[in-house]
């Protein structure tokens, strides 16, 4: 009996899986394929071999948007996980009111929901470096400055990482939050018989209990990071200087300005393999979780 | 009972795959073999239809043809200018007795000009290609994707002499243009006024431009008294991205990105007297905004329409854009705005315009070649009006020669003042990866104006990427 239920899942998986090679595998393969020629604007297929790869080596730009790439991922992933513990915690343990919780979840989940145009045209607006601008309209009347600041061109970096984290609290939060719900009132209840406070309960029951959520946001929201580009594309387009240029944005640069659709997949390649490797990574911590 | 429909569902896998396989080689195909047979298909087709048609076109006609047009841009008066063509030849066809009635069907779009390029490959590709489209600068691209018919054919005395030359590859004509707009250098008479020059100085100055007595670094010198003398805010901006404006700025100050055999060149000291030049006057004389490349084309467009910036260089046809910008009709524009050569420089021989005509190919798919041809030699001929009136619109002069001298173009208070310039235009060959070139230059035009970077450094980065991305880049 136990060996047909398995069996049953086979024909339901099928047509996934065929859905799957045609739009994922086989375009994979035709990615990995492009990598090895200079396909141009022309779109003839000429092979160069490793020509692409070596260019990605010798490339100066490479050392720097490796650097920007592992910043960004890094501060964006560090502040998300921060905030989302932050903002869980607090709406979760310490608002016990679940109408008010309810209504900070949803703040925190319209960054998530506004379309990325919109939101990258907001963060611009209000950055704007004339004197119009409404954070410079802010700064000029705080520090009585006559001389507005170009912010996008002078904390590019810094920018993107905020616009970016404000986008991914919501998931990470919900997330938590429905974590921190189902650990068991008991343990709470043990705690504070025992005299434990409050930052003893966060950091003795929360998030020892939480522990394998923290890895899965933190491994799920790198793999975001490391593939999503689109607001940083938005805001400074990977400017000024290269000073926000990652690699999954290089990889659209290459192709889709440059047209040089043979270089852009080979960049492509590189990002797929260390996302093939973050997704072992996370398989293990899923694996370990249910075991 | 497992291992059995595992093994199947393997099989049922392995033949989804291997049908998938299949469609790539095909997709495969289609991006080499694939392209040759669509190639050999259309050609088959073509032969046949010139045959086939050309006899029968001959005593009897095509009967009822629709053809499509694919377009791209704010200037749909290209297309009308087709649409136009096809009803002068269809009345043409009626006055002979010839059974043939075209439908022009158009289809505009206005995305990026790389992503329609894109899609006119892509679509070649499946065979589905418009008959007739409008093509970018890289002509080359197209010719390689084989896209577009050769139309060297078509191409008559009447057109402005060497107009073709940006879309001719290896001595073949791919690509007919439809105007011939000027880049330029325009500027705001008023904001001359405002710091006290006389109209007689305001009026000769463009001759003076003309004579190259007046030079680029005598107009630069004027870009800061302007601003000094509280004229206007700006000096001198330009276009918030990149763009071949920057190649003139580049010949104006006697740099080259090409050589005589068409080939792109990297001049170090070209490209360092340019740099240094955008640098000076964003962080040194503050004649440009040092965030301009963050500004959009409306901001910009705005500053230049009511004279918050003195100057603009530019294609003539962006004026449109500045005069809706500040509100103003074409008359009162014309009062306002001066557009002149660029002035002869220190390093140059002389004063100079660029030519920059847009142009319509033909679809090396399409089943009625001869037809669109005949649409193209109508435009130069009894139809060139029509050409007239997109040239008169878009603030170009015309490609046809017999269309400058019509009234439209003028008694045009914007191009009647500027068809002199006509004999000053450079007409630039197709040149490969200049696209990529003028990418690498305004990366670090961005860097120089915001003053995040040094002239040395900006020069050394874009020479390291243009040896690493650009295959046949010759260095001087």
């Amino acid at each position: 009996m136990k060996k047909m239920q398995n069996g049953q899942a086979y024909p339901f998986l099928t047509p996934f899986m065929i859905l799957v090679s045609i739009f994922y595998i086989v375009p994979a393969i035709l990615t990995i394929a492009m990598s090895l020629t200079g396909l141009d604007s022309s779109f003839v297929w000429e092979w160069n071999n490793f020509n692409n790869y070596r260019k990605i080596l010798l490339d100066p730009n490479t050392g720097k948007i490796v650097l920007n790439t592992v910043v960004f991922v890094g501060c964006a992933i560090a502040l998300t996980i921060v905030l989302d513990l932050v903002i869980a915690v607090l709406v979760t343990y310490f608002i016990k009111n679940e109408s008010i919780s309810s209504f900070f979840k949803s703040l925190i989940m319209i960054p998530m929901i506004t379309p990325a145009v919109v939101y990258s045209v907001l963060w611009i607006w209000l950055l704007d470096a004339s004197e119009n601008g409404v954070v410079n309209q802010l700064y000029m009347g705080v520090t009585n400055s006559a001389i507005p600041l170009n912010w996008i061109a002078k904390y590019p970096m810094q920018i993107v990482v905020m616009a970016t984290v404000l986008t991914s609290l919501g998931f990470g939060a919900i997330n938590f939050s429905s974590a921190i719900k189902s650990i068991p009132e008991d343990q709470f209840k043990a705690a504070r018989i025992d005299g434990a406070g409050e930052w003893e309960i966060v950091s003795g029951i929360i998030l020892p209990n939480i522990r394998y959520h923290i890895q899965f946001i933190a491994l799920w929201e790198t793999l975001g990071l490391l593939t999503n580009y689109v607001t940083i594309m938005l805001i400074t387009d990977g400017g000024p200087s290269m000073q926000t240029e990652v690699w999954a944005l290089s990889a659209y640069h290459k192709a889709f300005t440059n047209q040089q659709y043979g270089y852009g997949a080979a960049i492509s390649m590189v990002l797929i393999f260390v996302v093939m490797v973050l997704m072992l990574l996370l398989n293990k911590v899923t694996s370990r979780r249910d075991a | 009972m497992k291992k059995l429909l595992s093994v199947s569902l393997c099989a049922v896998m392995a033949a989804s795959l291997a049908a998938c396989g299949g469609g790539a080689g095909t997709g495969g195909g289609a991006g080499t073999g694939g392209g040759a047979g669509v190639n050999a298909d259309a050609g088959t087709g073509v032969e046949g239809g010139n045959s086939g048609t050309g006899e029968s076109g001959g005593q009897d006609g095509y009967g009822d043809v629709t053809l499509t047009v694919g377009f791209n841009g704010d200037f749909t008066t290209m297309v009308d200018a087709v649409i136009g063509a096809a009803d002068s030849l269809n009345e043409k066809y009626a006055a002979e007795g010839i059974d043939t009635r075209i439908t022009i069907e158009a289809d505009y779009q206005t995305i990026d000009n790389t992503e329609f390029h894109n899609n006119i490959v892509f679509a070649h590709k499946s065979g589905e290609a418009p008959d007739i489209f409008i093509c970018d600068t890289d002509v080359a691209g197209f010719v390689n994707a084989g896209c577009v018919l050769d139309i060297t054919d078509v191409i008559t005395d009447s057109m402005v002499e060497g107009i073709c030359t940006p879309c001719t590859v290896d001595g073949k004509v791919y690509a007919m243009p439809f105007d011939l707009p000027l880049r330029v250098i325009y500027y705001n008479k008023n904001d001359l006024a405002k710091i006290g020059w006389s109209q007689e100085q305001i009026d000769s100055l463009p001759e003076q431009i003309q004579s190259g007595e007046f030079t680029l670094e005598d107009f630069t010198a004027l870009c800061q008294e302007v601003v000094e003398k509280g004229g206007a805010t700006y000096g001198m901006v330009h276009r918030p991205g990149a763009g071949n404006d920057f190649y003139d700025l580049l010949n104006a100050l006697g740099g080259r990105y090409y050589n005589e055999e068409g080939q792109l060149v990297f001049d170090e000291a070209g490209i360092t007297r340019l740099f240094q030049y955008l640098y000076d006057n964003a962080q040194t004389t503050k004649i440009t905004p040092e965030n301009l490349n963050q500004m959009g084309w409306d901001t910009i467009n705005q500053m230049v329409g009511t004279g918050e910036a003195f100057a603009y260089f530019g294609p003539m046809f962006s004026a449109t854009y500045v005069a809706q910008a500040a509100g103003l009709e074409t008359d009162a524009f014309a009062q306002q705005e001066q557009f002149v050569l660029f002035p002869k420089s220190a390093y140059s021989d002389g004063p100079f315009c660029t030519a920059a005509p847009q142009f319509m190919s033909i679809s090396a798919d399409t089943q009625y070649p001869e037809l669109c041809k005949e649409i193209f030699k109508e435009l130069q001929g009894d139809a060139s009006s029509y050409l007239a009136h997109h040239s008169a619109e878009t603030y170009s002069l015309s490609s046809v020669k017999a269309a400058n001298e019509m009234e439209e173009i003028t008694s045009s208070t914007i191009l009647s003042p500027v068809t002199y310039m006509a004999d000053y235009a450079q007409h630039i060959p197709a040149v490969d990866d200049a696209t990529t070139l003028r990418g690498l230059i305004f990366e670090q035009i961005t860097s120089l104006e915001l003053g995040q970077t040094t002239v040395e450094q900006a020069v050394q980065d874009v020479k390291t990427q243009a040896q690493l991305n650009i295959d046949k880049i010759i260095m001087e």
